[in-house]
C-alpha cells in the first residue's frame, strides 16, 4: 500500500462503536480491503496524529440483496477496530 | 431572569430580557432528552444515541425550538412583572445565544399609551325620559288586540280592511297571463300583496268576481312588472271577517296572567317605561363617551385602528350575510366603506381603553358566575346547549371578548352611579319638536 491517506475510508459511528470509544478507546473505521494491519496502524498513526497500540480487522461480507427478479451483492468491504493509546484523541470524531 | 424596560417612544418600549445559563441549560437539556426518544440516526436504535451525536445532527433545530418556547414564556412573565400591556404583535430581535453563556433577546412591542383618567365626578348629564302617556297605553293595548283577533268565515260579509280573503287571480298584461295565483290569502290593509289592489278588493263578498286593474309604478322592484298596466282577474273564495275582542277584565285573562285590566294596563305601561328608560340611557351612554374621549385626548396606535375597521368591515359582511346579502358580490366598494369606519372605529377603541381604565381604577371585575350566566342567555337565545357554547367560546377566545364587554358595560353602570344624573320627564311632542 502506497497511498496511506486511502486506506482509512471512513469511520463507522454506531452504538457498538460508541460503546467501544467509551470502555477502551477504540475507533472502528472502514478500510481499504487490501489493507493489512501494519498498513492501518501507519496510517492511523500518520493521519490523525496518535499512537496505536493494536489493530484489530474482519472482511465484512456484502449482503445478497433482490430487487425483484434481479439479485445483486453489496461490495464486500474490510473493518478495523483500531486501539489508541490511552489519552490519546482523534478531535475530528470527537462528539460525533 | 433579567429584564430592563426602555421607552424608545412614548408608546413604543423595548425589553431586554436575559435569561440565565441554568434556565436555558435545563431548557435544552428537556428538549435533547425528548428528541432522543424519536430521533432516527443511522447506527443507533431510538433513544441510544449519546448526546454528541444528537447535538451534531439536531443542533440547530433544537435550539430554535427552546427559543420558541422560552422566548414566549419569559416574555409574558416580563410584561406581567413590569405591567406592559401590548397591543401590536412583539417584534423580537437581537437573540443570542451560545453555549454557556446566558440566552439574551430584546422585544419591542406597542403599547397603550399610559393614559391618566381625569376626574369626572363634576360631570352632570340629564336623562330625557319621555313619559308613558294613558295614550300610549291604549296604542299598546291595541296592538294587543290586533295580534289577538279572530277570523271567522262568513258567506255575506263585505270585505272591510283589515279582513282576511283568500282570492284566485289571473293578471294579464297586452292580454299576456303575467302572474297568476290560487288559494291567495291577502290581508286587506296589510300592505303585503299590492296595496293598490288590497284596496280595490273593499267591498267584495265570497262568490264575486272582479276586474282590478293596476299601474305599476315604474320603479317597481319586480323589472317585469315595472311601468306596466296589468289587469287582474280576481274570484273571492273565501272573506274571513275579523273580530277584535274587546279590552275588558275578560281580555286580560284570557292573555294569561293578568287578573283583570287594570294589571294589564299597568304591565303595558311598564314595559313601555322600561323601553324608554332604555332608550334614555343609552343616549347617555353616547353623551357620557364623548365626554369621556373630549376629556381625555390621547394618541392611538395606528395598529389597533387597523384592527378595528377590519373587524368592523367583517361584522357588517356578516349582517348582510345573515339576511342572504353578499357584499362582495352587491357592488359596495369595500375599501371606501372600511374607510368610512375610521372615525367610529377610533371612537370604539378610545372608549373601550378608557372604561376600561376606569374598570381597573374603580377595581371592577367580572366573576366566573356572571360570565357564565352572561353565556347561558346566548346559549338559551341560539338553543345550544350550555356547555357546548361555552366550551367553543373558550376555544375560540370570544370569551374573553365577552368577558371584556361585560366589564365595560358594568364599569359604564359603576360611572353613572357616580355621576350626577337628573331625570327629565318629557312628552313626546316635545320630544319630536327637537
Amino acid at each position: 500500500m502506497k497511498d496511506i491517506y486511502a486506506i482509512i475510508k471512513k469511520p463507522i459511528i454506531t452504538e457498538r462503536s460508541a460503546y467501544l470509544k467509551e470502555r477502551g478507546n477504540k475507533i472502528i473505521f472502514q478500510v481499504d480491503a487490501n489493507a493489512n494491519k501494519r498498513d492501518i496502524k501507519k496510517a492511523v498513526e500518520k493521519v490523525f496524529n496518535v499512537h496505536v497500540m493494536g489493530v484489530n480487522t474482519l472482511n465484512v461480507k456484502g449482503k445478497v440483496k433482490r430487487f425483484g427478479r434481479v439479485f445483486g451483492k453489496r461490495p464486500d468491504w474490510k473493518k478495523a477496530i483500531v486501539t489508541l493509546k490511552e489519552g490519546d484523541k482523534i478531535e475530528l470524531l470527537e462528539g460525533i | 431572569m433579567k429584564i430592563e424596560v426602555y421607552d424608545v417612544k412614548p408608546s413604543v418600549k423595548k425589553i431586554r430580557i436575559e435569561i440565565p445559563t441554568e434556565v436555558v441549560n435545563r431548557e435544552i437539556d428537556e428538549a435533547y432528552k425528548n428528541l432522543s426518544k424519536s430521533a432516527n440516526i443511522q447506527g443507533f436504535r431510538k433513544g441510544k444515541a449519546p448526546r454528541k451525536i444528537l447535538e451534531q445532527h439536531y443542533k440547530d433545530r433544537v435550539e430554535s425550538d427552546v427559543l420558541q418556547r422560552i422566548i414566549p414564556k419569559t416574555f409574558a412573565e416580563a410584561i406581567k412583572e413590569h405591567n406592559i400591556r401590548p397591543v401590536t404583535q412583539p417584534n423580537v430581535e437581537d437573540i443570542k445565544m451560545e453555549h454557556g453563556a446566558p440566552l439574551s433577546f430584546s422585544v419591542t412591542v406597542e403599547t397603550l399609551p399610559d393614559i391618566i383618567i381625569k376626574d369626572f365626578g363634576h360631570l352632570e348629564f340629564t336623562r330625557n325620559i319621555v313619559r308613558v302617556t294613558d295614550e300610549d297605553v291604549e296604542k299598546g293595548l291595541k296592538g294587543i288586540q290586533e295580534m289577538q283577533a279572530e277570523f271567522e268565515s262568513s258567506d255575506d260579509h263585505l270585505l272591510e280592511s283589515h279582513d282576511h280573503v283568500i282570492i284566485d287571480y289571473e293578471g294579464f298584461s297586452d292580454n299576456h297571463l303575467v302572474r297568476k295565483g290560487v288559494n291567495h290569502p291577502v290581508f286587506i290593509g296589510s300592505k303585503s300583496f299590492i296595496p293598490e289592489f288590497e284596496e280595490r278588493l273593499i267591498g267584495l263578498k265570497k262568490g264575486e268576481s272582479k276586474d282590478v286593474n293596476i299601474t305599476f309604478p315604474a320603479n317597481h322592484h319586480d323589472k317585469e312588472l315595472a311601468g306596466k298596466e296589468v289587469n287582474f282577474k280576481t274570484t273571492v273564495r273565501e272573506v274571513k271577517k275579523r273580530r277584535l275582542k274587546s279590552i275588558d277584565d275578560n281580555f286580560a285573562k284570557e292573555l294569561g296572567g293578568f287578573e283583570n285590566l287594570e294589571s294589564l294596563k299597568s304591565r303595558v305601561r311598564g314595559d313601555l317605561e322600561d323601553r324608554e328608560r332604555k332608550t334614555a340611557d343609552s343616549k347617555i351612554r353616547n353623551e357620557l363617551v364623548n365626554k369621556l374621549i373630549e376629556m381625555n385626548p390621547f394618541k392611538l396606535p395606528s395598529q389597533l385602528i387597523e384592527e378595528e375597521m377590519d373587524s368592523m368591515v367583517h361584522n357588517t359582511r356578516h349582517q348582510f350575510a345573515s339576511q342572504g346579502i353578499d357584499l362582495d358580490k352587491s357592488g359596495v366598494d369595500m375599501n371606501k366603506m372600511r374607510d368610512g369606519f375610521r372615525d367610529p372605529a377610533i371612537r370604539n377603541v378610545k372608549s373601550d381603553i378608557i372604561l376600561e381604565k376606569i374598570g381597573e381604577k374603580e377595581s371592577i371585575t367580572v366573576s366566573d358566575t356572571e360570565l357564565d350566566e352572561e353565556i347561558k342567555k346566548y346559549a338559551l337565545s341560539m338553543r345550544e346547549n350550555f356547555q357546548v357554547l361555552k366550551r367553543r367560546m373558550q376555544n375560540n377566545g370570544s370569551i374573553d371578548r365577552l368577558r371584556k364587554r361585560l366589564l365595560i358595560d358594568k364599569t359604564f353602570d359603576a360611572i353613572i352611579k357616580l355621576l350626577k344624573v337628573s331625570d327629565i320627564y318629557t312628552d313626546r311632542e316635545s320630544e319630536v319638536s327637537k
